[in-house]
């Protein structure tokens, strides 16, 4: 997934939205490349989902500027531009009527003949594995359903910009694995997806870059690598045969800090290396190392360090 | 969820509904297509077909049971005709649903119009498309129109012909006293039925508006038929004076000016100018809240 940079088909530029009192979003900046996965990330409130309603245009900012595949958007009474798509939170439909009646509906509403859709909507039916249960009311669907119905409105846009919003909610493991799959092969296409998520894993698998939010701020904005890099050095949970001893041994070697752990154990923070030297001594010592378990994963650990304390 | 999960990239590039999507060009929605997509979810809507039936078969009913009962509605205005001519049920029925029928028939529409968008949280699935908001607006508007003169054309028609058939097609006596022909009868009769429209389509404004100030659907119902009840209580305050004619509920009973002699059309066209600038005032709010608001649902 190359990054043009030159080009974004996003691109937000001091975006600021203020609730009454509360300051959702504060200068909000970031840039969406074409054919990138872009991830979004924060903590509950941290201003995600405001932030992809104004992409959407559901929601003016106070200040700031949006621009969508080159064309800075004037909050006006313009409809979205064809070419982008999402939703937000948990897509919602028309109870009353079938999974493929809405989106029959929702293609009419995107210029497509009224029930002239017909098969534009079964290919994206089937492309989200909800072709079975196209013909059932919606108001029986599962939460799972209905976000696959969701994918599915988005994509009879032909969207080259996708937002979407915790797509994966509600989705059993293998429609996750293919929601993932999905939205890759989107990216493949050459299409970009502005991807909101508390997965870390799916954003470890999908994005090449990530914004994070924290209290409406960006707190990081980049490649995901580089906020992998961030993390400070892991804790690994060491179990000894003897923890009083093992604390007074890594006492005295330098790079190693050890505690312990509310939960039995000890904690140490140390590079490798020198873990490998406190495993030496310790056995010296005659304290046996009983387990030696991984701690947090890096980009999690960045993640929780971005976002923990005041912005 | 489906047993066989099928979101593979192997389902191959997605298909564009239509050429443009590929291109650059955005297109907006016209509002006969948009008026199209809300006729579609009306029709699909059961409550709606159930109010529909009932507009037809409910006036038959009243009908028959007028003509079964022992007494007269002596009480009401032509109550005493209602088994000595086939058009004076219809006229019955047409004061009787000018005072919340009417207003109830077109605020479950009007209202649920626009605040069902809420209920079903839908408003960030049809903004999200290539429609305007101003387009989209309209076409609720247009629709809910449409319901207003389907719902007074079902009444009207339904309660003239069981009328004609069940009671007979005697003379009606006008409110001077004077027999009216039954061919002439019929044509005021209709006319009658078309002078409600105005204050009828003037409610469902009202429902429209308090649609999108409160979304809420129970409001958007509740708050036209509670007015319509009020006005009605209002108009029988004594001392009210001239303005009791800006209260809708007086346009409703405007039609009474055609069954006098003189024909007095002066009521008619004075309940028409006030529906008129009910809705004139109701609509336009309507659109600037609904333009101008946050989507903040899901």
């Amino acid at each position: 997934m190359q990054a043009h940079r030159d080009h974004p088909v996003l691109a937000l530029g001091g975006i600021t939205k203020r609730y009454g009192g509360v300051l959702a979003l504060d200068d909000v900046t970031l840039q969406v490349a074409p054919g990138a996965v872009h991830g979004l990330l924060g903590r509950n409130g941290a201003g995600k989902t405001t932030l992809l309603r104004i992409v959407l245009a559901l929601v003016r900012p106070d200040a700031g500027r949006v621009e969508l595949l080159g064309r800075v958007r004037t909050h006006g009474d313009a409809p979205l531009p064809q070419q982008v798509g999402g939703f937000v939170e948990a897509p919602r439909c028309y109870p009353y009527l079938t999974g493929r009646r809405n989106l029959e509906l929702l293609a009419a509403l995107d210029g497509a003949p009224l029930g002239g859709a017909g098969e534009s909507v079964g290919d994206v039916l089937d492309q989200v594995g909800l072709g079975a249960g196209a013909d059932q009311r919606a108001g029986g669907y599962s939460l799972g359903m209905r976000q696959r119905l969701g994918l599915a409105a988005v994509l009879l846009r032909g969207p080259r910009l996708l937002v979407v919003d915790e797509p994966a909610n509600g989705l059993d493991p293998a429609g996750v694995r293919d929601l993932r799959a999905l939205l890759a092969d989107q990216a493949g296409l050459g299409r970009s997806v502005l991807l909101s998520s508390h997965s870390m894993a799916e954003v470890q698998e999908l994005c090449s870059d990530v914004t994070v939010l924290h209290r409406g701020v960006v707190a990081y904005d980049g490649p995901l690598g580089g906020l992998r890099a961030m993390a400070p050095p892991s804790a690994v949970r060491l179990r000894t045969s003897d923890d009083g001893a093992a604390l007074t041994v890594a006492a005295g070697l330098t790079g190693v800090t050890a505690q312990r752990h509310r939960s039995g154990g000890l904690s140490v923070t140390a590079r490798t290396r020198d873990r490998d030297l406190l495993v030496h001594a310790l056995s010296r010592a005659g304290v046996a190392v009983r387990s030696l378990e991984p701690g947090d994963d890096p980009l999690e650990a960045a993640f929780l360090t971005l976002t923990t304390g005041a912005a | 969820m489906s047993a066989t999960p099928d979101l593979t990239p192997d389902a191959g590039p997605v298909a564009c509904p239509h050429p443009q999507a590929s291109g650059t060009a955005d297109r907006t929605v016209r509002l006969g297509t948009a008026v199209r997509v809300e006729v579609a979810k009306l029709v699909a809507q059961r409550p709606a077909r159930a109010l529909l039936t009932l507009a037809v078969i409910g006036p038959v009913l009243l009908v028959a049971a007028l003509r079964l009962q022992a007494g007269l509605p002596k009480d009401t205005l032509l109550g005493r005709q209602v088994r000595e001519s086939g058009l004076a049920p219809s006229l019955l029925l047409l004061g009787f649903a000018g005072q919340w029928l009417l207003p109830l028939l077109v605020a479950l529409v009007g209202g649920d119009i626009v605040a069902g968008e809420d209920r079903h949280g839908t408003w960030p699935t049809v903004l999200t498309r290539s429609c305007s908001r101003v387009t989209l607006l309209w076409a609720k508007v247009l629709v809910t129109a449409g319901w207003v003169l389907a719902v007074v054309l079902a009444l009207a028609v339904s309660s003239l012909l069981a009328g004609l058939a069940l009671v007979g097609t005697g003379p009606l006596l006008s409110l001077s006293g004077e027999p009216i022909p039954p061919g002439h009868g019929v044509l005021l009769v209709l006319a009658a039925w078309a002078s409600v429209l105005p204050p009828a389509l003037a409610f469902a404004a009202l429902a429209v508006l308090a649609g999108a100030v409160t979304r809420s659907t129970a409001l958007a119902v509740g708050v036209p038929v509670v007015l319509a009840l009020v006005m009605v209580l209002l108009l029988l305050v004594p001392g009210l004076g001239p303005a009791r004619h800006l209260l809708l509920a007086s346009s409703f009973s405007s039609w009474h000016g055609l069954l006098t002699d003189p024909t007095r059309l002066w009521p008619l066209v004075r309940g028409s100018l006030v529906a008129l600038a009910w809705a004139g005032v109701c609509l336009p709010v309507a659109f600037t809240v609904l333009r101008g608001r946050d989507e903040p649902g899901g």
